[in-house]
């Protein structure tokens, strides 16, 4: 029987643990927990002095499907750029886990590095992660599971893609998604894994990244384009990508390229003025007045 | 072919044949039954629950109590889940029969493994799929409605994107026009979902709840179907043969 292992949830793997590779015989030493989503864990791991993180997945399947992915991917790329390191299983108390070895990144989510170092960083990680998403779309590939949780972002803004669960090969059905960065959920086309899908879930990212719209806020009435656009237009800092969030947003882009070459048109333009001058992108002019009115006020009957 | 009903309701059934009957029928049919009870309040009440689970287990499915916010979520999930489980059933036959009984994945070759998977996705995305969701229209169920029909909107968006055959059929239960019809169907054969006609108006205030008879005229009216396009119909055996073919090139 193929069993997807339900086991998963309950398996902890301490510091100090060898996890030694049924086929290959490689050892890896358990350092930490880097984090764990919907579909398992993820380790740091040493080797010979060596970190690297290490993915035990939750379903044998879908493991096995982002392990055939990433393979695929690692074979277009440079080898500095290549982030699979091997496949292999260990056993445990009588029961056998597929895993994955991949290159251990060190760095936070982009929205952690962006309140961490200001928002003027924001149009240069865009740029990064359109970059990266043109090299997968030239591949036939599309990322799919685009969203904070799934890049981490390294010193200078540089950015790496993690979770190719969602990876799928162009023309076919969206493999992994999460609700409110799919176009599908905003009524603004289907789960057909095209460059657009993409551009869509970019845009998504982009006013979370910016503090345009919050997950917790959305509710079933608003999602529409225009609800999107409209929250984008009024943060000083996204102004002037309007016309790049546009385009995003009613799947206007011809292509990926089209997408990289606007946002740098933007971004050269006022983009990166705008967003120095503002202090605190997250208070309209006038809520600020009103707060100083309120001050203002305070202050005068104090001194009476 | 892939044939799949989800039972989407709030309560007990009162009336007609046991729905786990029906539902054990349906399996005999080659027609998984998925069943989501939806509680927003309180809680469903132990035989509310136990007709679920048993009803999902009778039908080869599975059975989850949500919230309504979760509905199209887990109406997706339970559609992905019976796709790949019914494509694993084929596979794993031929697995046993390829490298002995007690085949699992794992204990094939990491690059053997990685050929199954590959032929296991091309299977989950090409191979056609049925669903009929059949909602329970009972007063209790208003205010989940919406919901509802949200989720039978998302389920279609990504069924759409498939490369395979897929279609979605809605009814509702009981019958809102005849009061002597158990279920009643809102939604033919479709891809589409703009051609549903609104499930809100269909409420039903007089209480019948009739899952079992509603789930039998859901099983004929999708084995009939399944007679008149005899052509488009692959059957499982024919399948099985063309995937054990593709399976064994790669594993022996
Ligand atoms: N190569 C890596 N280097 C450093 N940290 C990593 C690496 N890969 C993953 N992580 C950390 O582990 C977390 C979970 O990883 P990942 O997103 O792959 O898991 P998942 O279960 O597929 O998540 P999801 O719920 O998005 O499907 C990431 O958010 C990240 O913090």
């Amino acid at each position: 029987m193929i069993t997807s292992s339900n086991d998963i949830p309950k398996l902890v793997l301490h510091p100090g643990f060898k996890v030694i590779g049924k086929w290959s015989g490689n050892s890896y030493t358990i350092q930490r927990l880097l984090g764990e989503g919907t579909s398992g864990k993820v380790y740091l791991v040493k080797c010979n002095q060596k970190c690297f993180a290490l993915k035990v997945g939750l379903d044998d399947l879908s493991l096995q499907s982002e392990i055939n992915v990433l393979k695929k991917v690692n074979e277009e790329l440079g080898s500095s750029e290549r982030i699979f390191v091997e496949s292999d299983d260990f056993e445990l108390q009588g029961d056998v886990f597929p895993y994955y070895i991949m290159k251990y990144i060190q760095g936070v989510d982009a929205k952690t590095y962006i309140q961490r170092n200001g928002y003027q960083w924001f149009y240069l990680i865009g740029m990064n992660i359109l970059n990266q998403l043109q090299q997968l779309h030239k591949k036939n590939w599309i990322f799919g599971d685009i969203k904070v949780e799934n890049m981490i972002v390294s010193d200078y803004g540089s950015v790496t893609l993690i979770d190719y669960g969602g990876v799928t090969a162009k023309g076919r059905s969206v493999k992994q998604f999460t609700e409110i960065y799919d176009r599908g959920y905003w009524g603004k086309g289907n789960r057909k894994a095209d460059e657009a899908y993409d551009l869509f879930s970019f845009a998504i990212l982009c006013l979370i990244l910016m503090d345009s719209i919050s997950l917790s806020e959305i509710k079933s009435e608003q999602k529409k384009g225009a609800y999107l656009l409209k929250r984008a237009k009024m943060n000083p800092s996204c102004k002037h990508m309007i016309p790049f969030f546009e385009k995003a947003i009613y799947g206007k882009f011809q292509s990926t390229g089209h997408a990289c070459d606007e946002w740098k048109k933007l971004m050269y333009g006022a983009g990166f003025e705008q967003s120095k001058s503002i202090i605190l992108p997250w208070l309209e002019p006038a809520l600020a007045s009103s707060i100083f009115v309120f001050l203002l006020t305070l202050y005068l009957s104090f001194m009476h | 072919m892939v044939q799949q009903i989800i039972v989407i309701t709030d309560g007990c059934s009162n009336v007609g044949v046991d729905p786990v009957t029906a539902a054990a029928l349906a399996r005999e049919e080659n027609i998984i039954v998925n069943v989501i009870g939806v509680v927003d309040e309180g809680d469903i009440g132990l035989r509310g629950t136990r007709e679920i689970e048993e009803m999902a287990a009778a039908g080869g499915g599975i059975s989850k109590i949500v919230q309504s916010k979760q509905l199209a979520r887990t109406v997706q999930m339970m559609t992905r889940k019976t796709v790949v489980n019914t494509i694993q059933q084929v596979v794993n036959e031929e697995l046993e029969q390829i490298i002995g009984s007690s085949a699992s994945l794992e204990d094939l070759h990491p690059d053997q493994r990685a050929k199954v998977v590959h032929v296991i996705e091309n299977l989950e995305e090409n191979i056609s799929l049925r669903v009929v969701l059949l909602v329970d229209a009972s007063a209790s169920m208003k205010p989940k409605i919406t919901a509802v029909e949200e989720a039978v909107h998302d389920l279609m968006l990504s069924l759409q994107a498939r490369e395979g055959r897929s279609e979605v059929s809605l009814f509702h239960f009981p019958g809102s026009k005849n009061k002597n019809d158990f279920a009643e169907k809102d939604l033919d054969w479709s891809t589409e979902f703009a051609i549903m006609k609104r499930l809100f108006y269909k409420i039903n205030m007089r209480g019948a709840t009739p899952t079992g008879p509603a789930l039998l005229k859901v099983i004929e009216y999708m084995s009939q179907k399944q007679s008149i396009n005899d052509i488009k119909v692959l059957d499982k055996a024919a399948e099985a043969d063309k995937e054990g073919a593709m399976l064994s090139d790669y594993i022996v």
